[in-house]
């Protein structure tokens, strides 16, 4: 559905301060997908996910929606917005609405929703980030908490019904409990059969949410294939600059004891197997 | 966007001309500039400009970025070179139909063009080879004799070294904004008059908010660390003027005094 084929970044050209922010890089993402990318600061990731929506221009290769080139003849941004749908860094520090019903029905309406169709989009984004609709709406975006606030950030891109969501560092600069209730609702998504993308430097995060994984180092996609496989690649996973998740190295450590542990995303698992054999 | 090319940003390097005081750069900097404006003879324009270019090169820095250092007043130089063209009344040279382009014209601005780029020229020199906290360091060592007619002088420069700071980091997040508005439908750059001012408002907004935001956590951050509105502050580096500074000022001096000459031989 999207295509990026060879495609260049580079900011500054011809200037001191020009930067290859990405090299050559083509991959193809498809409905119902569950990919995350990863990759050190400053490798790339941010500029990869602007190319999606036509915010960043290539300046080689083309990215194609649907077999049609977004950058080429005059395809409208709203038609690329409604299919994809990018949350940013800090997604809370674009707010600039009353309530949160109009920070939320801004994208909506953008798109020439008409006032009986933005309301059942707010309602729907809602609902589905979690919120009790009725005791959130009439609120300012403002005076939420932090994980709220990130949740409303969501929902407002949400809101625009895209068939892809994108998000960048969702959970970047939360404490524990607000990366989990992102990190739950972003698993509720995926539930629902919607195709999301999300960029992280959190390697836990990117395994047990993902089944595809694309790793760039210093604007090169070096890795594009299921999460599991990258993670068994050790050289690889260091030499880029990322860690190991806890659930891998954690496994890793039991082998010795338990031969036949099984393979699994989430702890509790490894943590079931562990107190059915430890109680034998 | 090109937002690191500001005022022709510091480029660090241990070149002479960046060991040198601030202060000393400060006040020749901005000799060179008032001195400019007293110039009247092409040669001692040449004799300004091969100083100036005797300057990059000992700062090492980088030679083209001083050259596009002049890209903010390209479009001031072309306007006022134009306009002194066509303007300028005496002997014509040329004409065809209305226009007519006349001797004094092409002078004054072959004049002003040269003075405006040997301007931005210095400031260049300046600004790359000076960081920001010595620049206010200097600043206010300069303004500080002030202090005796109760000018606050110390937090006059500490607001402008800040707010020199927060330029770039404004400008990158303008942009991050505006980007993040667009992938939620917003449209800046249609519409008539009232509809574009409106549609900047999710722009703005956040942006001045986000500022405030960030205004409030340094005043926090800086009382924080006793910080006091007025209280004494110690530099980190203390500024002495040393033999490349004196050798800076004579040289400066010299190139200026040389260029006043009428060379009548030539
Ligand atoms: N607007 C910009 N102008 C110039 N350089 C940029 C800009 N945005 C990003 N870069 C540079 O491009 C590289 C990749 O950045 P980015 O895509 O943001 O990486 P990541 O999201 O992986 O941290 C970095 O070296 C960064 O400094
Ligand atoms: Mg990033």
């Amino acid at each position: 559905m999207l295509e990026i084929r060879n495609v260049s970044v580079i900011y500054d050209p011809k200037t001191i301060f020009k930067k290859e922010a990405l090299i050559n890089v083509s991959l193809k993402i498809g409905y119902g997908e569950l990919i995350s990318i990863v990759g050190k600061i400053g490798s790339g990731k941010s500029t990869l996910i602007q190319l999606f929506n036509g915010l960043i221009k290539p300046d080689q290769g083309n990215v194609f929606l649907n077999g049609i080139d977004i950058n080429e003849g005059n395809v409208p941004r709203k038609e690329i917005i409604k299919k994809i749908g990018i949350v940013f860094q800090y997604p809370e520090e674009q707010f600039f609405a009353e309530t949160v019903f109009d920070e939320i029905a801004f994208g909506p309406r953008n798109l020439g929703q008409n006032d009986v169709k933005v309301k059942e989009s707010v309602l729907y984004s809602l609902e589905t980030m979690g919120f009790n609709v009725s005791e959130i709406i009439e609120r300012s975006p403002f005076h939420l908490s932090g994980g709220e606030k990130r949740r409303i950030a969501i929902a407002s891109v949400l809101a625009m019904r895209p068939d892809v969501i994108v998000l960048d560092e969702p959970a970047a600069g939360m404490d524990y409990e607000g990366k989990m209730s992102i990190v739950t609702q972003v698993r509720k998504q995926i539930e629902k059969g919607m195709t999301v993308v999300f960029v992280t430097h959190d390697m836990d995060e990117a395994f047990y949410l993902s089944d595809r994984l694309i790793a760039l180092d210093k604007g090169y996609v070096v890795f594009d294939g299921p999460s599991k496989d990258f993670f068994q690649n050790e050289p690889l996973v260091n030499k880029i600059g990322l860690e190991i998740p806890f659930t891998i190295s954690f496994r890793k450590k039991l082998l010795k004891c338990f031969p036949d542990i099984p393979f699994s995303k989430d702890i509790d698992s490894l943590i079931e197997f562990l107190s059915v054999r430890l109680s034998h | 966007m090109n937002r690191k090319n500001f005022f022709g940003q510091y480029q660090y390097s241990n070149s002479p001309l960046h060991l040198l005081d601030p202060r000393v750069k400060i006040l020749s900097i901005f000799y060179i500039i008032v001195f400019l404006f007293f110039v009247k003879s092409l040669w001692g324009y040449l004799i300004l400009l091969a100083f100036v270019i005797i300057l990059v090169l000992l700062s090492k820095v980088n030679f083209a970025s001083a050259i596009r250092s002049l890209k903010p007043i390209l479009y001031l130089l072309i306007f006022t070179v134009v306009f002194q063209i066509f303007f300028t009344p005496g002997n014509v040279v040329f004409s065809f139909h209305f226009i007519k382009i006349t001797k004094e014209g092409l002078n004054l601005a072959i004049y002003i063009a040269i003075r405006l780029m040997l301007l931005s020229f210095f400031t260049f020199i300046l600004t790359s080879t000076t960081s920001s906290i010595e620049l206010s360091d200097g600043f206010q060592a300069i303004i500080s004799p002030l202090k005796i007619i109760h000018f606050p002088s110390e937090d006059v420069a500490l607001m402008i070294s800040i707010s020199l700071q927060f330029v770039p980091i404004l400008f990158e997040e303008a942009d991050r904004i505006m980007k993040a508005q667009m992938s939620r439908g917003a449209d800046f750059n249609s519409g008539g008059i009232v509809n574009r001012a409106k549609s900047f408002l999710p722009l703005i907004l956040p942006l001045l908010l986000n500022a405030f935001n960030r205004a409030d956590q340094l005043a926090i951050a800086m009382e924080a660390r006793g910080f006091v509105v007025g209280g004494k502050r110690t530099p980190y580096r203390a500024m002495r003027i040393k033999v490349k500074d004196c050798i800076f000022i004579l040289s400066t001096l010299a190139v200026t005094l040389f260029s006043l000459f009428r060379w009548t031989i030539i």
